[in-house]
């Protein structure tokens, strides 16, 4: 069954950025939290809640439609996988994500996108992500 | 640097407002953290001047693996203590360690004094001493909050930015004025607010985006995933994130070791009003987690206060932790969490550090009592238990609203030495007692210890688990427990993973981000650490052979029964001549 | 004989607060111990016996010095079980 990366219970969050952390080694061999694709941050300093900026695998992906390289192709259950060599870094589905999710890396100057592997899921330790069937 | 063969030292001259940086292949053998802090402050200290001149370095550290696994969260800062007159060490969570690690700084060196009120915005590709003249003076939620909107990179900073920031207690030569970091964590003890605020440094930020890739991703993966499993699915860090460090309480009021009204007592009578779970029932509201640690033991606690008629009501949020309620619960005699929360409040609205100003209160209310001072020199009438007088003088205390308070805000060796009553002033060579009175183990850990802290060398843990009391037995295990404590100081290992990171695990995990090393060498390591300590001790003056214990500490039971005031400086005089041997052994230092 | 149980420790009892012990079949501490792990695992009993150190009080007193695990017990002695103190 295809699956789908949601955050409904970031009020636990604790801020520990471990999702970030693993999102980055496991999927671009990297330590820093600037090739993460999934984002936590405050709303406003440590007092205030944290939200997590993943992507919400939408099943008409606004990023997908304004590429006009066709870099970004249809994921099976939602979302978009990326096809790197068609890439050539215009920036335009990190504006047109509706929810911010695309994270630009200016590294490699390609988007890194989230493919939904769940791995932040997996190392949450407050079960704040979830990877839901659809 | 993670993954080079150097360490990255940013070296600042707030005068000048110029850096420069070195690549120093030398300090690979300190490891990093606590041990390249405590060679950089050698370095740079200026025995000759006092510890608030412009010439001496402030000085911060991330470890060898800070951030890359868990629970190596911390970063040091290292400096000359207005409080002692001697070695500063302190350590502190939240996101600092990432964000140095980030931005791609093994060490900061700050010396000189600004010319004007200032803060540091650090990142990756900018240092710049900045103008802090609207903040100054500013308490510490409010200049939080100013900094992040003045320090906005790249759009937000998507938690990749730290700031570390002082109230007015640092600015107002407050000798133990804190640090705060990111809100709810703190470099608490020893006056680096102080520090700070003599250099006319309101704040530091950091904003780190480098890219760091990772070494040796297979061996790297398979080690981080081991440890992620150790820290969350086994019980060793359990009790941290469930009522937290507040779970003390309980065993030290119930063993007699819970420092009580100034240390009149060993317990307290109002202890489970108190204790882990009281707060954790009536005032927890959420639970946080340093960046890099999945444990989650920032336990924040919530109360309604009613500030005026009419159902007006505000929300008051701080993090507890066992010590805050050691120094402004039991210790003042104060009975009530909301209370205790409002006068952690207090503390950490002016940047104080809550243990030294609890200790202070509880000297200041019993000399009061007995005719030292009057009310002339306290101005409110300072008795055990009455939550708002304390709540004032620690106002009072913040800004020296008289000479009393000016002198009781250079800690209380200082006051009591001007006032009388030393004999229950509770501080070990300057420095305010921890919550632990358990017996020769905390009492001389703190004497001998290198920032005369309970986690210098675990003191209290030895009282606990030594079957039988044996005077050299326990001196060893103090001295070697403390060279130990360097070596995982310099990872920076958050302690409470200590039973985590063994030897194994420690010599595995630096072996997979490329740093190759035995375990005679993770001794080595600590040796020379602490070697270097005792130096900077000796060049600042301190003499461990000549601390001087309060009476109190002999004439009040610790859990393990009264201590003898004889066999204190017996330990005293033979830990001591460990450490002059240690000083004199001929080593490899360049 | 009462049993109490403080902070972590009753993670390992579900929860319960306290438990009634018959004297007679605990004549030490080491064979409580071992009653209780009936009830409440081999973990429990762990915890107690190697590894942790926890503190143990008998009517209010360190086991330490009544023989640790062989302190005798009898009947109306309250027997506290409490987690070793860290730090904070």
């Amino acid at each position: 069954m295809p699956k789908i990366l949601r955050s409904k219970e970031m009020k636990k969050c604790l801020g520990c950025f471990t999702c970030m952390l693993v999102c980055a080694s496991f999927n671009q061999k990297n330590h820093s939290l600037i090739k993460s694709a999934i984002r936590v941050r405050t709303t406003g300093g440590m007092s205030s809640n944290f939200v997590a900026i993943v992507c919400l695998g939408c099943s008409k992906p606004a990023c997908m439609e304004v590429c006009p390289s066709n870099a970004l192709v249809l994921r099976d259950g939602g979302g978009v996988l990326l096809k790197a060599d068609k890439c050539i870094g215009c920036r335009q589905c990190e504006e047109a994500c509706i929810v911010n999710a695309v994270n630009f890396d200016e590294e490699t100057q390609t988007p890194i996108i989230c493919h939904h592997c769940g791995i932040c899921t997996r190392y949450c330790p407050h079960d704040c992500l979830q990877l839901i069937d659809v | 640097m993670l993954n080079e063969k150097f360490i990255r030292v940013l070296y600042i001259d707030l005068e000048t407002e110029k850096i420069r940086i070195e690549q120093r292949e030398d300090l690979l053998k300190y490891l990093g953290g606590v041990g390249v802090a405590s060679k950089l402050l050698l370095e740079n200290i200026k025995s000759d001047c006092k510890p608030m001149d412009a010439e001496q370095p402030i000085v911060f550290a991330i470890g060898a693996g800070t951030y890359v696994f868990p629970v190596l969260t911390k970063t040091v800062a290292m400096f000359v203590s207005p409080l002692t007159g001697e070695l500063g060490e302190s350590y502190a969570g939240a996101r600092m360690g990432m964000t140095m690690l980030m931005a791609g700084y093994d060490a900061l060196v700050i010396t000189g004094k600004a010319k004007k009120h200032s803060y540091l915005s650090i990142s990756t590709n900018n240092v710049t001493v900045k103008d802090a003249r609207a903040i100054w003076g500013l308490n510490v939620s409010e200049v939080g909050q100013y900094i992040r909107e003045k320090e906005r990179h790249a759009g937000h900073a998507d938690g990749k930015r730290s700031i570390v920031y002082i109230g007015p207690s640092g600015e107002n030569g407050v000798s133990f004025a804190c640090a705060t970091v990111d809100t709810y964590r703190h470099f608490g003890r020893m006056g680096l607010g102080v520090c700070m605020g003599s250099k006319n440094l309101k704040a530091i930020s950091i904003y780190g985006n480098r890219s760091i890739p990772i070494l040796n991703h297979k061996k790297y993966i398979k080690l981080y995933q081991e440890l992620y499993k150790k820290c969350t699915a086994t019980e060793y860090m359990a009790k941290y994130h469930d009522a937290g460090t507040p779970e003390n309480i309980m065993p030290l009021n119930k063993s007699g070791g819970l420092p009580t009204r100034n240390m009149r007592s060993g317990s307290f009578e109002e202890a489970g009003r108190i204790c882990g779970e009281s707060f954790a029932q009536k005032n927890l509201v959420r639970k946080m987690s340093c960046t890099g640690c999945p444990v989650g033991c920032i336990h924040i606690g919530m109360y309604r206060r009613e500030f005026d008629k009419g159902h007006e009501y505000e929300a008051i949020s701080v993090s507890y932790d066992y010590e805050l309620i050691f120094a402004l619960g039991t210790f003042l005699g104060v009975a009530n969490t909301d209370a205790i929360i409002s006068l952690i409040h207090e503390v950490e609205e002016l940047g104080l550090d809550a243990m030294s100003t609890g200790v202070c209160l509880g000297w200041a209310t019993e000399a009061l009592e007995k005719g030292y001072i009057t009310e002339a020199e306290t101005l409110v009438k300072l008795r055990f238990g009455k939550a708002e007088e304390y709540r004032k003088a620690i106002e009072y205390l913040a800004t020296g609203t008289n000479s009393f308070y000016q002198a009781l805000g250079k800690g209380s060796r200082h006051a009591s030495s001007i006032y009388g009553g030393e004999d229950f002033a509770m501080h070990v060579a300057g420095n305010e007692m921890a919550g632990y009175h358990t017996g020769y183990g905390s009492l001389i850990g703190a004497a001998v210890g290198a920032r005369h802290s309970h986690l210098d060398n675990g003191g209290y843990s030895f009282d606990q688990s030594m079957e039988e009391f044996d005077e050299d037995k326990l001196v060893d295990m103090i001295f070697a427990e403390e060279c130990e404590r360097c070596m995982t100081n310099s990872l920076i290992m958050c302690l409470f993973a200590r039973k985590i990171y063994d030897r194994q695990t420690i010599l595995d995990a630096l072996d997979s981000i490329g740093f190759e090393l035995t375990n005679e060498e993770l001794t080595e390591i600590g040796r020379r650490v602490y070697k270097t300590k005792l130096q900077i001790k000796k060049a600042l003056g301190f003499q461990q052979k000549g601390v001087k214990l309060p009476k109190r500490f002999f004439e009040t039971p610790s859990m393990n029964g009264m201590l003898d005031e004889a066999v204190a400086k017996s330990m005293i005089r033979k830990y001591a001549a460990k450490s002059d041997l240690l000083l004199a052994e001929n080593s490899d230092e360049s | 004989m009462k049993v109490k149980f403080y902070g972590s420790a009753l993670k390992y009892t579900g929860g319960m607060v306290s438990v009634n012990m018959d004297p007679k079949c605990c004549p030490d501490l080491h064979a409580l111990i071992n009653e209780l792990a009936k009830s409440f695992g081999e973990d429990f009993k762990q915890l107690i016996l190697g590894g942790e150190t926890w503190l143990v009080l008998v009517n209010a007193a360190s086991v330490k010095a009544t023989g640790g695990l062989n302190t005798k017990l009898k009947q109306g002695d309250i027997i506290e079980v409490l987690p070793i103190i860290g730090a904070g």
